[in-house]
């Protein structure tokens, strides 16, 4: 038996007294073979990259949080689901999942409803100052988390920051505040600077979703009677709810992956008063050379947003397209 | 009642842009009266500040008697159909019908009963569960007209609406659009860059230039007596045919580079001031007759640069030294392209305009 190329396609039946292992390719079967081909080519290496630095350290994390592992030396101390059942059990663990869905919960209440405003003020370029409004709603985007965090560190300082500023401007006893050591407070104060900085970014989703939304429907349905706030409400909002999709989609996956502003404002505290499931992870995995139990961790956050996103995909996503 | 009156309607953007200049208009009730022209004559700007939808600058509006300038346009009692139909994509047709009346709750019944009565007019009851992206433009078109005829308004305000269609929709819709005036006897005011839906549908024309109003008049009165160039060469088509050239000094000729035109006593007597000035000369194209005895001292003289034949007619573009004009003579017409011809005019409805002015001689 000899080998031949797929593309060889011989002029006789004995060619050579070759035996073929598989019927010659037709000119089609040539084309449909190149044009697969081709495909696999373009595809591979970003299929390779994402198997390499997505789906194998995911798969990675599974098998370590199975394990009690310092992070060096041989995975020999097998936990099972141990390390799960571990974090369920811890006060802390439980009050960095609260404080996570608290944000969720505040962020849709409070961040997109006031990220749609501001797109609804300055979507149309026909009021003054839109686009200079634009750029300054979005600016905070573009800092860097962990800068962001260290600027309002200092804006929350307890001796020099704006809430004792305005305490001593405004208020009789002249108080300082310190926002960020008070376990009752840290938490907004934290909050109020997530949707300082995410607020630009969903603003200008609604943005765009509001461009493709043509002037004349607001004009039709303000002839047919409506208000401003029933235009809002029953021709801009359904016109965009695929943007609002998304949005909330990136909105509520972000919000369990925080990290690095709550970082850099306090590490979680005071007290775990400010924990995120991230930041416990890194002080009770990393910090702590328990790798496995990290890993755990790292995998129960990773489920979390897996289960929302079939969810969301298949109840959301899929009956808005229908 | 439900006539409209816009006196001394101006409107101004910010950086001193006059879209409309002093518009005085009035639309009877029940007159289906065409705001046309071209792009940015300010026709849909007008439009828009009837509908409420555009603040007056200066000026007065009144709809059936009431002062509307201040008063919002739900509360104006006018429906508009827009030029790309605006049409809720995210509802039915039968919802895109009914929000108006649902905005104003209106009882179910009733809302119900408009609907399917709007439906029935405009044939488009099989399609009111489809939303409007499984509708052709021709069923979107229908169904934001009966978007407006189910609100019952004093006053209809059409925005280019046949523009988006097919040449063969637009002549069947332009139909429509006309019986359906005579049917609800409502007052209609329609914008349109397109003489020919202006001419075969309206009462009255207002025929609009850089914001402000050429002429205003019946479709056959802008026809015969047009006020100036810009009405004469915009309405008809093919448009007027313009020759430049003067009253000659000493005689009744109209004297143009490659020919002369002897004046009616009629014609003389309008142009007696002009004698040696230039005038302009326009003359439609049905209004010139070939005259195989013509000459360069008694009829429009060049050679054709073009024939089409159209079945019912034929047009020859006919090149002179200094124009082409557009001539319309009987099918059966023997002649060829680059024969020497000369059209007579009918001097009775042939115009002379102020070259400088520009107006009409009268």
């Amino acid at each position: 038996m000899t080998w031949v190329s797929p593309g060889h396609i011989p002029s006789t039946v004995e060619d050579e007294g070759r035996h073929y292992i598989m019927k010659p390719l037709t000119a089609k079967g040539k084309a449909s073979f190149q044009k697969h081909a081709t495909i696999l080519f373009l595809v591979a290496p970003a299929f390779i990259l994402f198997t390499t630095f997505v789906v194998l350290p995911v798969l990675q994390s599974g098998y370590y949080s199975l394990f009690q592992w310092k992070g060096l030396g041989p995975l020999n101390n097998f936990q099972g689901v141990g390390n799960f059942i571990r974090a369920f059990k811890d006060r802390i663990f439980r009050i960095a999942l609260y404080n996570n869905v608290k944000i969720v919960i505040f962020s849709l209440i409070i961040q997109l409803p006031l990220a749609f405003s501001f797109a609804l003020l300055v979507a149309r370029k026909k009021y003054t100052g839109s686009v200079f409004f634009r750029g300054l709603y979005f600016f905070p985007y573009v800092m860097a988390e962990i800068v962001i965090g260290i600027i309002w560190r200092f804006i929350y300082h307890p001796q020099h920051g704006l809430p004792t500023l305005f305490s001593q401007w405004f208020t009789a006893d002249k108080m300082e505040i310190g926002l960020l050591g008070d376990t009752n407070l840290a938490f907004w104060a934290i909050f109020i600077v997530v949707c300082w900085k995410y607020i630009g970014f969903h603003m200008i989703l609604y943005i765009a979703g509001l461009q493709g939304v043509p002037e004349e429907l607001e004009d039709a349905a303000v002839i047919d009677g409506a208000s401003k706030v029933q235009v809002v409400f029953h021709i801009i909002i359904p016109s965009i709810r695929n943007t609002i999709i998304i949005s909330v989609f990136l909105c509520i996956v972000g919000s369990f992956n925080l990290f690095d502003i709550v970082w850099a404002m306090g590490q979680g505290g005071p007290v775990h008063s400010t924990e995120t499931l991230v930041t416990y992870l890194y002080n009770f995995g990393f910090k702590r050379f328990a790798f496995g139990y990290g890993s755990a961790i790292a995998v129960i956050i990773f489920l979390i947003c897996l289960v929302f996103n079939l969810f969301y995909q298949k109840y959301i996503v899929g009956e808005a397209q229908k | 009642m439900a006539n409209v009156i816009l006196e001394n309607i101006t409107k101004v953007y910010p950086g001193d842009v006059k879209a409309v200049d002093n518009a005085n208009i009035e639309i009877k009730d029940q007159e289906f009266v065409v705001l046309v022209g071209p792009s940015g004559c300010g026709k849909t700007t007008t439009l828009r500040m009837i509908a409420g939808l555009e603040e007056i600058t200066e000026g007065t509006l009144t709809i059936d008697g009431k002062v509307v300038n201040d008063v919002p346009p739900k509360d104006r009692d006018i429906a508009m159909v827009f030029q790309n139909y605006a049409l809720y994509p995210h509802m039915t047709v039968y919802d895109n019908m009914a929000f108006g009346l649902k905005i104003r709750k209106f009882p179910k019944a009733d809302i119900d009963a408009r609907v399917k009565e709007a439906a029935q007019i405009l044939s488009i009851g099989n399609l009111l569960d489809r939303k409007p992206k499984a509708l052709s433009g021709g069923q979107r078109q229908r169904v934001a007209v009966g978007r407006a005829i189910v609100r019952h308004p004093k006053v209809f305000l059409f925005d280019e609406p046949l523009s988006n269609l097919d040449a063969k929709l637009r002549v069947q819709m332009r139909a429509e659009i006309s019986s359906l005036h005579h049917r609800l006897k409502a007052t209609m005011v329609y914008v349109t860059h397109d003489q020919v839906e202006a001419m075969t549908m309206a009462d009255k024309i207002v025929v609009m230039k850089d914001g402000l109003i050429q002429q205003i008049g019946g479709p056959l009165e802008l026809y015969n007596s047009p006020n100036n160039l810009f009405v004469a060469g915009f309405i008809g088509s093919p448009p007027m045919n313009f020759i430049e050239g003067r009253v000659a000094d000493n005689s009744n000729v109209f004297d143009a580079v490659d020919f002369r035109l002897p004046l009616t006593s009629q014609k003389a007597s309008l142009v007696a001031s002009y004698k040696g000035s230039p005038v302009i000369f326009g003359v439609r194209p049905e209004d010139l007759t070939l005259d195989p005895k013509g000459t360069e001292d008694n009829a429009v003289t060049g050679s054709v640069l073009v024939v089409e034949q159209l079945g019912e007619q034929l047009h020859l573009h006919v090149e002179m030294k200094d124009a082409t004009i557009i001539a319309k003579v009987p099918p059966q017409t023997k002649v060829a392209v680059g024969d020497k011809v000369f059209l007579k005019p009918n001097m009775e409805k042939a115009h002379f305009f102020d070259k400088e002015t520009e107006q009409v001689i009268r």
